[in-house]
């Protein structure tokens, strides 16, 4: 190419940009990858993330169709959905229903080879007993989730749904996108932007490990037109939101770009309190270093560029790891609220168990949670020390006793623990532990909520004034 | 270093326009109103002679109210120093929040009292609770000779006037965060835990309702050479400008009286109360036998450690002695 067919591209391709910048949508930065023959006229792919969140959404949903023992097949299809790489997998959900029409229904149609057992965090996990990798406890999670009907253990008080998904938020797409793609792979000097990521590819390396994270954050493309009582209401496919999804207007919600997955539903939960930008921050910040890699034009970016674009990086790290940690806050407050009902209903010698069930639910999605913070490539030091001691590796169950252990069997060893009323505390000081630690804003089921308020209105203690 | 001076000139300034604070303009003026109120109607004064009686020189600008304002500039420093390192309340409102968990395990059902309620128990549970702490330490700041040591600063006014309130010895404002975070932590502690998500405060321009009526009406003329007296049975339920000021005078009988900031019960309970008699000359300061100028520097911030030390150290030695030599006499007869 002589130079000035390749100027005249550049500025074409410059001019598209700034009209696509305008509408801040993530999926149409324009092909700046010198030599590239393709038809392909955006840059941008993450259909593998997109993927692997509606593989997650539906190995959510058959754990909690299990049928317990008297289902033979359970654990072949939670295999399906976790280690299994077909093509021809039905998406379980999301799926259309009555004034939200999906647009695809299997998740070949969004990308092929896909599965979540080898995106899992090959690290240790403390916090979860028997020593194993992030992985290996999605294995032994599904494997007993089979077992039991609904996924629901009572025996352990494990609501495996919960924690299975909550896990596998953190395992696969926190981990990946944080740990990895934005870390390693990103700074990696010999994946470099001036050259395609892989023969006849349409984007660069250092674009595509950009994007990939960006998918496995799951917002949609178009996430910076909405707000998040909109996104929020696409994640719950609520018809209401329908048109707000559908921002190609061609009738249906395309899952690759246009629906709203995992952390950036939480993340969209927290900021509808108003307290909070979470959604925003994150996505502005993947936008602004997605277009700052596309105006270094397929040239390699420079020591200032990455410094910049690890900038962005900080703020996405920051902001997740605070998604996060809210709705680990979130669910302590709720698992506070339930040790309360069951407190009066065992004092009035009622039926506990639907109280016992919330309970346990509630658990498994601040275990879930708690455990998805450890795995984002960060030493959290005390602070997740503090945070598995007191959550511990089970709810304290109805006779005040504990999972401790897992044995050479694989099976999980209770011991007796602390009380109900004791371990409540626990989850005031989960609260505080992590408000402190990350600096939480929304703190919804806040178990002090309004304290600090409230002392804030009285009169200062610290006082010059005599009586 | 700049946020510092900042919030110095906050603490020095802001009190003028706060209501969280006594001395805010507001209060001056309708403390001013009532004093004139005051001298012209019961005092038969003419208004030329009440706003000469009211801005009397030797109330605003002799020795002792210059030690006040020197007092005033020197504490806000000496407390925007030592306020880090002071109890924070919500620490003491969190620490008790989970002790009521032990302390009271069978808690009522969530949301069984209206809100309207649980807002007005709170305001007045934290309002009494606090009038109480306030009474009682300043009635130990008496009794306890090594607390008296500091407090005596604040007796050593020989003219009250409003900015008296601020004649405070650094380790007296210590003692009152001290008070204020443990009343505060306790009361905010209890009602969380009895009343999670209903617990508010009925408040007037961000101050408790009872503490914004105590203040517009007249707790300025506690510190003023204007004696305004409540009927005898109002001084038995409420605290008088005038029975604050005689818990100022040197004279014998007044010594130890009217500890109380708004509720008078205290006293009453405590058998300290004193009526205030509107015929009464009240003279003010520590007495006149002690012949020290209680102005100074040296007077106002360094002669309470020397003597709470000697209270602290020498006269428990003397006690120790003198308890023996009874011992040795009863075992020598």
């Amino acid at each position: 190419m002589s130079f000035k067919p390749f100027a005249l591209a550049t500025l074409v391709t410059s001019i598209g940009s700034s009209a696509v910048f305008a509408g801040e949508v993530y999926n149409e930065f324009p092909v700046t990858v010198a030599g590239y023959q393709g038809s392909a006229t955006s840059s941008v792919s993450y259909s593998g993330q997109a993927a692997r969140h509606v593989i997650h959404n539906s190995l959510k949903k058959t754990i909690s169709k299990g049928q317990g023992k008297q289902d033979a097949d359970q654990a072949a299809k939670l295999a399906l959905y976790f280690e299994a790489k077909d093509a021809d997998r039905a998406i379980l959900d999301p799926v259309s229903k009555e004034g939200f029409a999906i647009k695809q229904t299997t998740v070949g149609e969004i990308s092929k080879g896909k599965n979540l057992s080898s995106k899992a965090y090959k690290g240790a996990v403390t916090a979860w007993p028997g020593n194993m990798t992030g992985q290996e406890v999605l294995e032994d999670m599904i494997a007993k989730a089979a077992k039991v009907k609904g996924g629901f253990d009572p025996v352990n008080g494990y609501d495996y749904t919960q924690l299975i998904s909550k896990f596998t938020m953190g395992a696969v797409f926190y981990n990946q996108a944080v740990d990895g793609y934005l870390d390693e792979k990103l700074n990696n000097s010999k994946k470099t932007n001036d050259k395609a990521y892989k023969e006849g590819a349409a984007y660069s390396a250092k674009e595509h490990y950009w994007d990939e994270a960006f998918g496995y954050f799951g917002a949609p493309a178009h996430a910076l037109t909405l707000d998040a009582k909109s996104l929020y209401g696409i994640a719950k496919k609520d018809p209401k939101y329908f048109s707000a999804a559908d921002y190609n207007k061609d009738g249906v919600v395309d899952l690759k770009t246009e629906m709203v997955y995992a952390h950036a539903y939480y993340a969209a939960g927290s900021d509808k309190s108003g307290k909070t930008n979470y959604l925003n921050n994150i996505v502005s910040a993947f936008y602004d270093g997605r277009a700052l890699i596309h105006d270094a034009q397929g040239t390699k970016l420079d020591q200032a560029q990455m410094a910049k674009l690890n900038d962005y990086v900080n703020t996405i790290r920051v902001n997740w790891q605070q998604v996060i940690a809210e709705a680990a806050f979130k669910y302590a407050g709720s698992v506070y609220k339930d040790l309360d009902k069951l407190s009066v209903i065992q004092e009035a010698n009622g039926d506990v168990t639907k109280a016992y069930r919330a309970y346990a639910k509630h658990w498994g999605e601040l275990k879930g949670f708690a455990m998805a913070l450890q795995v984002g490539g960060e030493d959290l030091g005390e602070t997740a020390v503090k945070l598995n001691r007191l959550t511990g590796f089970s709810p304290v169950l109805l006779g005040d006793t504990q999972v401790i252990a897992r044995n050479v069997k694989g099976e999980f060893v209770q011991s007796s623990s602390i009380s109900m009323e004791e371990y409540k505390l626990h989850m005031m000081k989960i609260q505080l532990l992590l408000a402190e630690r990350f600096n939480l804003k929304a703190r919804s089921n806040d178990v002090l909520a309004g304290m600090d308020e409230l002392a804030a209105k009285l009169s200062s203690s610290t006082s010059i004034e005599n009586d | 270093m700049e946020v510092f001076w900042n919030e110095y000139w906050q603490t020095l300034f802001g009190g003028l326009i706060s209501p969280q604070k006594r001395v805010s303009l507001a209060y001056l003026v309708s403390a001013f109103i009532i004093a004139i109120l005051c001298l012209t109607l019961f005092s038969k004064l003419s208004i030329k002679n009440a706003l000469r009686h009211v801005f009397q020189a030797k109330v605003w600008l002799s020795a002792t109210a210059f030690a006040d304002y020197k007092t005033l500039v020197i504490n806000a420093f000496v407390l925007k120093l030592i306020s880090p390192f002071l109890l924070a309340k919500m620490l003491v409102a969190i620490w008790l929040f989970e002790q009521w968990h032990w302390l009271m395990p069978d808690k009522l059902e969530a949301n069984i009292w209206p809100t309207w309620l649980v807002v007005l128990c709170f305001t007045i549970f934290q309002f009494v609770l606090d009038d109480f702490c306030r009474f009682y330490l300043h009635r130990l700041m008496h009794k306890w000779q090594f607390l008296w040591a500091f407090h005596q600063v604040h007796h050593s006014a020989t003219e009250l006037n409003p900015f008296t309130v601020f004649r405070t010895h650094p380790v007296e404002s210590v003692l009152f965060s001290l008070r204020s975070t443990l009343s505060q932590g306790f009361s905010i502690a209890l009602f969380f835990y009895l009343f999670p998500n209903q617990v508010d405060i009925y408040m007037v321009l961000g101050v408790n309702v009872v503490i914004f009526a105590f203040n517009l009406l007249g707790a300025n003329l506690r510190h003023s050479n204007v004696m305004l007296c409540y009927p005898h049975w109002l001084e038995k339920v409420l605290i008088s400008p005038a029975q604050h000021q005689i818990h100022h005078s040197v004279a014998r009988e007044h010594w130890d009286k009217n500890f109380g900031v708004v509720l008078a019960c205290w006293d009453k309970w405590f058998k300290s109360l004193h009526h205030s008699d509107p015929t009464q000359t009240l003279k003010f300061g520590l007495g006149s036998n002690t012949g020290k100028n209680h102005n100074s520097l040296l007077a106002l911030y360094l002669l309470p450690f020397l003597q709470s030390a000697r209270f602290l150290c020498i006269e428990p030695c003397q006690l120790v002695v003198k308890k023996l030599k009874v011992v040795l006499e009863k075992r020598r007869v």
